[in-house]
């Protein structure tokens, strides 16, 4: 079980990592809605696809391990039992893990929800101002039922 | 009249002019390019009014039509609307951070530990109710909770003074603006009657209008003479050159924000943008109930605590004595809860026994210990800790929403301010595409948050 840890302690420190790339990459797309950068924006997203994707094969990883340990202690399993069951020195390193994940996920999830909130408040200005650019230059039409078409 | 020397001599003058012209705008806007609210003017250069000449027509030149503001008139509306938001974000915001100092209880012992040591005094008092060194902890204990109320009353009351000065403070900055929009309209309608559209005074009065926006929440709407309406509260504030303005009244109720219009309404519920909204809207949702809670729970503790300490007997055989005293009401329990005189004088006073006379006794202990688990708050759903925890934890949740409100939407009004200064008037057709790009980029963008959310949420399983 103690290789088992120890690989886990390897897999967690690799998410924390790609969390705090994550994190970087989320202000940089704050940066790029503000200044309207559609091309910076572009490159934001692809990168974040790929952090993305390495996130959830390590996170693969750290399941697939917690299922072997379960295993090995019979029942189901959860880090705080990990750390339960882990060796001393072991247990204080993961406990520490665990408190700068958490606390760098929770980090991570509020700035991905506002970034979440402008996108949405920026696309529904977008299409406020197309369409009242199309109709500054003539083009607007209703249909029978008087919608805009 | 031929295209003679004279006519040639004239096109080369207006072309002059309407280049100098042209010059002295690019000047203008160089020159107030740090202006805030000052937009871009354009010289609009147009061809003269040909000159027939027998059966030719010639042209003559060029003129200058209109010097205007390169200004978007939908994104300027949309800033001032966001203004109103992040004004109200920001004051509650501000606000908020110094609920939050007051109940931070990794900085004082705090409340919540406090009415946790003072049941288990009571449970220690129980394992040796005449143990007179037990008896003076948990008086310790007692007053440490008395503190804890009145030092966290007294806070959110310096607070609550603080919103009063603040708020007033508001209403003045808000009456200067109502009256520079007013002025600002009686300039504007008078220069354009005598030499067309004065752009720097429309700049300013944008500009104050924004802040008016800001500071109160108010809207706006051009009249039929050019001449801005302002209302605020659903009253107006402005009308063309008139101003009602706004006062500050206190009654029974609190403060109010009336209009000083006649009949004077009373706009307090009606202000809900702005950072005056945001004051109104803290106190309203967050201050005053705060406080209410905080007065409940002293008055529970008080009198369930009380309750049972009645039926008991002290060291001296004494019974029917209180162990903490207040003023009775429950508006005023958390800052005039205090020990009894009789529990502060002597700790020999402190009921654990239900007998008279039977040493040893500590069942009367027992009982005002197991009042920690007693449910007599929110219709006997919560205990007295429960309530508290639950309403700092609701704070927090008010706290963490409206920042995250307050951060999207700094981000919103920058984007906004930059789609402004980006306006350059001179193509609609390139202006379209780069929206139209930016609104691809976000698709994809929107795409990637929802899968990117989805994915936290799984590792955030690494709590349990």
């Amino acid at each position: 079980m103690v290789t088992h840890i120890k690989e886990l302690i390897i897999v967690l420190n690799d998410l924390r990592k790609l969390y705090g790339h994550i994190y970087f990459i989320l202000r940089e797309e704050q940066v790029a809605l503000q200044s309207v950068d559609s091309e910076q924006l572009s490159q934001i997203v692809a990168r974040k696809n790929r952090v993305l994707s390495a996130i959830v094969v390590s996170d693969g990883r750290r399941q697939a391990l917690l299922e072997r340990i379960a295993e090995q202690v019979n029942g189901p399993i959860n880090l705080s039992r990990v750390i339960e069951a882990a060796p001393a020195d072991l247990a204080k390193f993961l406990r520490r893990l665990q408190k700068s994940l958490i606390r760098l996920v929770s980090e991570v999830r509020h700035i991905n929800t506002v970034n979440d909130m402008v996108v949405e408040h920026s696309l529904e200005n977008i299409k406020r101002m197309r369409m009242l650019s199309s109709a500054a230059s003539g083009s607007l039409s209703y249909s029978p039922k008087g919608k805009i078409r | 009249m031929g295209i003679g020397g004279a006519s040639i001599m004239d096109i080369g003058r207006k072309g002059m002019m309407a280049s100098r012209a042209g010059v002295s705008t690019a000047s203008h806007n160089i020159s107030n390019v740090n202006t805030e609210g000052a937009s871009r003017q354009r010289a609009d250069i147009q061809a003269s009014n040909a000159t027939p000449a027998g059966r030719y027509v010639f042209g003559s030149g060029s003129e200058v039509g209109t010097v205007r503001r390169i200004n978007d008139e939908y994104l300027t509306r949309n800033i001032h609307a966001e203004n109103r938001k992040s004004g109200n974000y920001e004051e509650k915001d501000f606000q908020l951070m110094r609920v939050e100092e007051v109940f931070n209880e990794s900085i004082a012992q705090g409340m919540s530990s406090s009415v946790s040591r003072l049941f288990n005094d009571f449970r220690k008092l129980s394992l040796e109710p005449e143990n007179n060194a037990l008896r003076q902890t948990l008086k310790e204990s007692a007053q440490a909770i008395v503190q804890e109320f009145r030092g966290t009353y007294g806070n959110l009351k310096k607070l609550s003074d603080g919103v009063d000065a603040r708020l007033e403070g508001y209403i003045k900055e808000v009456n200067s603006l109502a009256g520079q929009v007013a002025s600002l309209n009686k300039q504007i309608q008078e220069m354009e009657v005598r030499s067309g559209a004065p752009n720097d005074l429309l700049d300013k009065r944008e500009l104050i209008l924004g802040k008016l926006s800001e500071m109160s929440g108010a809207t706006y709407q051009l009249g039929d003479n050019g001449q801005y309406i302002v209302s605020l509260g659903g009253y107006n504030l402005v009308y063309t050159d008139r101003v009602n303005t706004v006062s500050m009244a206190r009654s029974g109720e609190g403060v109010r924000i009336m209009m000083e219009s006649n009949p004077q309404p009373d706009i307090t519920d009606r202000v809900n943008g702005g950072k005056l909204g945001g004051l109104v809207e803290y106190r309203r949702d967050v201050l005053d109930p705060t406080m209410n809670k905080l007065n409940l729970i002293a008055h529970t503790l008080v009198r369930e605590v009380n309750f049972v300490h009645r039926q008991g007997f002290g060291l001296d055989g004494k019974t029917a004595r209180d162990f903490f005293s207040s003023d009775g009401t429950v508006e005023n329990a958390a800052s005039s809860i205090d020990l009894s005189d009789d529990v502060r004088k002597d700790g020999i006073a402190i009921a654990a026994a239900l007998e008279k006379g039977s040493a040893g006794d500590n069942r009367l202990a027992l009982m005002l210990a197991n009042l920690e688990n007693e449910k007599f708050m929110d219709s006997s759903t919560k205990t007295i800790g429960d309530f508290y925890n639950s309403m700092v934890s609701s704070n927090a949740v008010v706290i963490g929403k409206n920042r995250q409100l307050k951060e999207h939407q700094d981000i919103v009004n920058s984007q906004l301010k930059e789609m402004r200064e980006s306006i350059s008037g001179i193509s609609m057709d390139e202006e379209t595409m780069n929206l139209v790009k930016f609104q691809h980029s976000l698709d994809a963008s929107a795409k990637v948050i929802k899968v990117a959310d989805e994915i936290f949420e799984t590792v955030l399983g690494l709590r349990r």
